[in-house]
């Protein structure tokens, strides 16, 4: 009846240069980008660490005992005489794995748990949430301590501990995302245009909460690292002779006086890639943020 | 005109790299005047008055221009020096209630506080201003008010503490953006007359901040009408109404609904047969609290209704009367405690799985926010054919989307872009576009437009009564706005606390209501016409439980 609409405004955004521009949101965040960097860092040494390695990290006499760092061994050797270079490297490997598998474990029964308990709601909501609290409420280590103690000391069962203390986490980020998902008219929405639970879950849910998981994933990693070279330097996680940065910290305790860099080199490792992943993740939270886009 | 108390010369705003949200704006208020800012969404009449309070945040707004209030210039004036202004001076009331008062603080604490800062008075005689200033605003036991906090008060009383907060220190000037837009129409009348009222008791100017023209046409002296940041039209109200200049305040007043407005041709009965939607004795209690220990509110208290093919049948109520409940039983958002829903004769409310599936296809819904009500994440011929590849039906899908994208007045060629990429009124085509994929009989739609400016509102009404002529479509509208009622309903259904108080032909409802509740909101819509204004408006009767409907005319019902 009138023409006013022709004036109303349409936002043209195009979906490709706003993937692109995540990227740049993040490296555009001191943080984001030197998370970013060592992340990239940590993956092409753990892929190519046969290459970059100079020694196999488990040959004992590679080299003399306790040789310098900065001499003929870029970080020196250690009580064995094993490049701890080498190790170093190859410990890079393991702890993506870990960090990788351990994440995985817990984010997709944790994310599973808060998604059905969120669209459920009831009983299922209160069961598995209540679960979740009560598991929530021990440490993260000391849930997977008892873990190892049930499956035994191994690299492997520390992977799945790690991911099993893990899964309370996820499962409560996700359900408060979720949460409030559920409650949004478009969720509505589509169980009123007849969308089943499935669909509902998967089609609409998920995909609206995932920015979150992602976000608390990447601060997760970290946790993660955290607590598999925990269990490593009790002797519960990798076992010698594996490369495990946690593990060669507890080994190299007993030459601290002798050797620091032994303790000093790991122990930088773990913090500095702790440390990136969380500067990583808030800036993810910051790019990701729906209020900070405009 | 008397020396004007705040002048806003070429008042410019920008943001960041983007255009001027506000463009060169001139206009004046001068003392005891009430002037409104008017203007849609994007019109700029929010950065306006927020620039000439010094509150954009100065990083990432430049502001230009001059702004003098009483002979102070408040864009070059030092923050101290607005922030004394601010308050002392120049009063500020927000559109919502709940959030511009701090939680956490009583009302006494956040009242006083203005008076210890601005006036130096003491505890006691600050309290005892701010208790005589909630009395004039028209509450209660203001002592005792003073010691509560802003959850204990209803919408409307908390919209009378901001005004009663803003006026104890008796300043120059008023600024009120969308006052009454979340209040209830019978409330909505009640504040616009108290702030008409004080702002003449105490010589205040009042600068009104709105979309709403009948409150533009209630309350303000002069009107200035803003389009993308830009002056478009600057006249008395009565000028304006009567004889608007420019071409766009005539649509935009074109666009309003009107109460009154009688020219709609209403088809005679269409009621035949068996009802399309039908509410048997429908009840819902909600309790609140996890234990069921909380407080329970009956949201639907034994409500029949009939819908009948073809129908368009309007159900109003103010918040709280269970008119939005009401359309979420209809397609199974909500489960009634007892009684029954018929979709095309069979009962609704006993399917499960496959058969709720298929009988959903009969039976859609348009929701208030489209902003909300799609998924962010779905492209618009996903979400169009959502409805259909749910009943399996994916073959032919997307081509179904595209047509209907076409049939709502959408480009076929928009199928792919996600709603962030759509306007309001172009998401809410969208929605209303996934109501009809299944091809339904019926379509509740829930305040469709109330999120929509005028003019997109008068579009999209527009479309749901053509789909809904052309189609045969029948319509469960619910709303808050008579006025929107008026413009596309054949019957009226009218609720209050959970009961339907009146039921008839739009016509009868809405030119002869015969229950007293009916006509308290019929009386309490705001005019778009100034002539009208300060009409004596009936009282909204107390809400006793109504009785059962009686017929007292043909199809016109009414509880005793």
């Amino acid at each position: 009846m009138m023409a006013v609409e022709a004036a109303e405004p349409t936002v043209e955004v195009a979906a490709e240069p706003r993937r692109r521009s995540l990227l740049r949101r993040i490296v555009r965040q001191p943080g984001g980008a030197f998370g970013l960097a060592v992340l990239v860092l940590l993956i092409l040494v753990a892929v190519f660490a046969d290459v970059i390695a100079p020694y196999s990290p488990t040959k004992i006499g590679a080299g003399p005992r306790f040789a310098d760092p900065f001499g003929a061994y870029l970080l020196g050797t250690d009580d064995l005489g094993r490049d701890l270079f080498s190790r170093i490297v190859h410990g890079a490997r393991l702890t993506v794995l870990v960090a990788g598998v351990a994440v995985f474990i817990s984010m997709s029964i944790g994310v599973l748990i808060g998604l059905v308990a969120a669209y459920a709601r009831g009983i299922v909501e209160m069961l598995l949430m209540r679960t979740a609290d009560v598991i929530f409420s021990f440490t993260e280590t000391l849930i997977a301590l008892a873990c190892v103690a049930i499956l035994g000391p191994s690299l492997e069962n520390a992977v799945i501990a790690v991911g099993i203390a893990g899964i309370p986490y996820y499962a409560r980020t996700t359900y408060a995302a979720a949460l409030v998902e559920t409650g949004k008219p478009y969720f509505e929405g589509a169980a009123a245009s007849g969308a089943g639970v499935f669909r509902l879950i998967f089609v609409h849910l998920l995909p609206n909460v995932l920015p979150t998981i992602i976000v608390v994933a990447t601060l997760g990693v970290s946790m993660a690292i955290l607590a598999a070279a925990a269990l490593s330097f009790l002797g519960l996680g990798a076992q010698p002779p594996d490369p495990e940065w946690g593990k060669m910290l507890s080994d190299a305790r007993d030459f601290f006086n002798r050797a620091p860099w032994l303790m000093f080199v790991p122990g930088a490792c773990i913090a500095v890639t702790v440390l990136a992943f969380n500067l990583l993740g808030d800036a993810l939270r910051e790019a990701l943020d729906p209020r900070a886009r405009r | 005109m008397s020396e004007a108390l705040l002048s806003v010369r070429n008042l410019g705003v920008a943001y960041g790299g983007a255009g001027r949200a506000v463009d060169g704006v001139s206009f004046d208020v001068a003392r005891g005047e009430a002037v409104a800012l008017v203007g849609e969404s994007g019109s700029g009449k929010t950065a306006t008055a927020l620039a000439l309070m010094g509150l954009l945040p100065p990083r990432t707004a430049r502001v230009s221009g001059s702004v003098l209030f009483e002979g102070h210039g408040l864009l070059s004036a030092a923050p101290d020096a607005i922030r004394r202004l601010r308050g002392a001076r120049i009063g500020m009331v927000f559109q919502e209630p709940m959030t511009s008062l701090n939680p956490v603080l009583t009302i006494g604490r956040q009242m006083t506080e203005g008076l210890f800062v601005h006036r130096g008075l003491t505890r006691r005689a600050a309290e005892a201003r701010a208790a005589a200033m909630l009395e004039r605003v028209g509450l209660s036991e203001p002592v005792q008010r003073l010691r509560q906090y802003p959850h204990e008060l209803s919408g409307g009383m908390r919209q009378r503490t901001m005004i009663a907060m803003a006026m104890v220190l008796e300043p120059a000037l008023l600024v009120a953006d969308e006052p009454t837009t979340a209040l209830d129409v019978s409330i909505q009348a009640q504040v616009l007359a108290l702030m008409a009222e004080l702002t003449r008791e105490f010589g205040t100017s009042l600068l009104l901040i709105t979309h709403d023209m009948g409150v533009v046409a209630e309350t303000a002296d002069r009107v200035v009408v803003l389009r993308h940041g830009k002056v478009v039209e600057e006249a008395p109200a009565r000028t304006l109404f009567r004889a608007p200049q420019a071409r766009y305040t005539a649509d935009l007043l074109a666009a309003v609904p009107r109460i009154d407005d009688r020219s709609r041709a209403r088809r005679a009965d269409l009621v035949a047969g068996q009802p399309i939607l039908r509410f048997d004795a429908v009840s819902k209690v909600f309790r609140g609290g996890s234990f069921g220990g909380g407080r329970r509110v009956q949201a639907l208290d034994q409500v029949s209704l009939d819908v009948h093919a073809g129908e368009v049948v309007a159900l109003v109520g103010e918040s709280g009367s269970g008119k939005s409940t009401l359309g979420r039983v209809a397609v199974r958002l909500t489960r009634p405690d007892s009684g029954s829903v018929f979709v095309a004769g069979g009962d609704f409310t006993q399917l499960r799985g496959r058969a709720l599936r298929e009988a959903r296809a009969g039976i859609q819904m348009i929701f208030q926010d489209p902003f909300a009500s799609l998924d962010p994440l779905r492209t618009a011929g996903q979400t169009i054919a959502e409805p259909l590849v749910v009943l399996g039906r994916r073959a032919g899908a997307r081509d179904r989307a595209a047509e209907l994208m076409e049939r709502v007045g959408l480009s076929r060629s928009m199928l792919d872009r996600k709603p962030h990429q759509f306007s309001g009124g172009q998401r809410q085509r969208l929605a209303i576009a996934r109501a009809l994929a299944t091809g339904p009989a019926i379509v509740i739609a829930d305040e469709p437009t109330s999120a929509l400016d005028v003019s997109v509102q008068a579009q999209v009404l527009d479309l749901l009564a053509a789909l809904q002529r052309d189609g045969g479509l029948a319509l469960l509208f619910i709303s808050h706005d008579l006025a929107v009622v008026r413009r596309i309903a054949d019957r009226v259904a009218v609720m209050r606390n959970g009961r339907i108080v009146e039921v008839g032909r739009a016509d009868d409802v809405l030119d002869r209501p015969a229950h007293p509740y009916t006509r308290a909101l019929i009386d309490a819509a705001p005019m778009p016409d100034p002539e009208r204004r300060g009409r004596v408006r009936l009282p909204i009767p107390p809400a006793a439980r109504p009785g059962p409907l009686h017929e007292i005319a043909p199809k016109h019902w009414v509880a005793t």
